[in-house]
């Protein structure tokens, strides 16, 4: 999901993670990169061609990741099967609609 | 902008940990890992200096040794488990008396026999040693002949290895790839009595010898033809 909206580095998805968990998941380089390899080779991601304007050599040495289709179709699977897990826990009462926002950080 | 000192001695001594990746990570992915350690510890070192990258080092470290056998394991499992498969196929088709239709009755029984052995005790079951235990019988007869090993080996670990390389869509050769067969060929030598020290060690020689050039023509004829193995 971190290259969902535009192509990464893997700093960049690192960043990403870390901003859009709060923090709460830090990854490290090796479990980044094993996972970036097995999306690889699921088709899941790919190499970009596209990236930003290198500013200095270190930059251009980097490798840019984006979502393919496939990985986008996964990702939307994913996310409604998230929801309805969800629907069933609000259903059951372990969870109410307050509580989720708060949780969540939705208004 | 160069690097603080103790920014820099992270890399060159994060840099040596990579090392421990299997071969292919590294090859592709360790530059990039390398980058991406010299951002983590250049903002570790700007927002709290020597407190801020030990802090570091300690996650890095335990991401390090998590990753680290995950790693190996699925490397294992792609590669190196190819060439138990191809040992054992070694293994088993140890004859007595080579004849042609012998030495391909039992290169076939191999390859079939190794891969059903493969998908039913998974990746890295050393099961080259079945071949031993199964034929150690035949080990005087063996011995009288080493060059027989040449054909042996190579027939069984060519076969072994286009088959994997059919099914299982990968196939490289591995320097571990004589271990299966080495190791049959010393049981075999024990367990035979009269065998001289430089039948034993030829034997060895040309096993080791036959199942690396089989495992890498294997390699060669599977990247040649239409459902070449992914790099």
């Amino acid at each position: 999901m971190a290259v969902a909206d535009a192509p990464r580095h893997g700093y960049g998805i690192m960043q990403e993670v870390a901003t859009s968990t709060e923090g709460a998941v830090q990854l490290g380089p090796g479990t980044l990169y094993g996972a970036i390899k097995r999306m690889l080779a699921a088709g899941l991601i790919e190499e970009s061609p596209r990236r930003p304007a290198a500013k200095d050599d270190d930059e251009r040495r980097r490798c840019y990741y984006r979502i393919t289709k496939v990985g986008q179709r996964v990702a939307e699977a994913e996310a409604k099967r998230l929801a309805a897990i969800l629907q069933l826990a609000m259903a059951k009462k372990f969870i109410s609609r307050q509580e989720l926002a708060v949780e969540g950080g939705f208004a | 902008m160069t690097n603080p000192r103790p920014v820099a001695w992270s890399v060159r001594l994060y840099k040596q940990l990579l090392r421990a990746y299997p071969r292919d990570f590294r090859k592709q992915f360790a530059i990039e890992m390398e980058l991406v350690f010299e951002n983590l510890a250049s903002e570790a070192w700007q927002r709290d200096h020597l407190r801020g990258l030990l802090c570091l080092w300690v996650r890095i470290l335990a991401d390090w040794l998590r990753s680290l056998p995950v790693e190996h394991y699925r490397d294992i499992k792609g590669t190196y488990a190819m060439n138990r498969l191809a040992a054992t196929g070694s293994g088993i088709s140890i004859v007595p008396d080579p004849t042609p239709m012998r030495i391909a009755g039992r290169a076939i029984l191999a390859v079939v026999t190794s891969y059903l052995l493969y998908l039913t005790f998974g990746a890295v079951l050393h099961i080259s040693m079945l071949g031993a235990s199964l034929l150690w019988r035949d080990a005087a007869d063996y011995q009288k002949w080493p060059p027989s090993g040449v054909i042996l080996f190579l027939l069984p670990s060519l076969l072994t290895g286009l088959v994997a390389c059919r099914v299982q869509g990968m196939y490289r050769p591995h320097w571990t790839a004589p271990i299966g067969p080495v190791a049959t060929v010393l049981v075999f030598s024990v367990g035979s009595a009269g065998t001289p020290w430089y039948g034993v060690l030829a034997s060895v020689a040309l096993t080791a010898a036959a199942t690396l050039l089989g495992s890498v023509i294997s390699e060669k004829i599977a990247r040649a033809s239409a459902t070449a193995c992914p790099a």
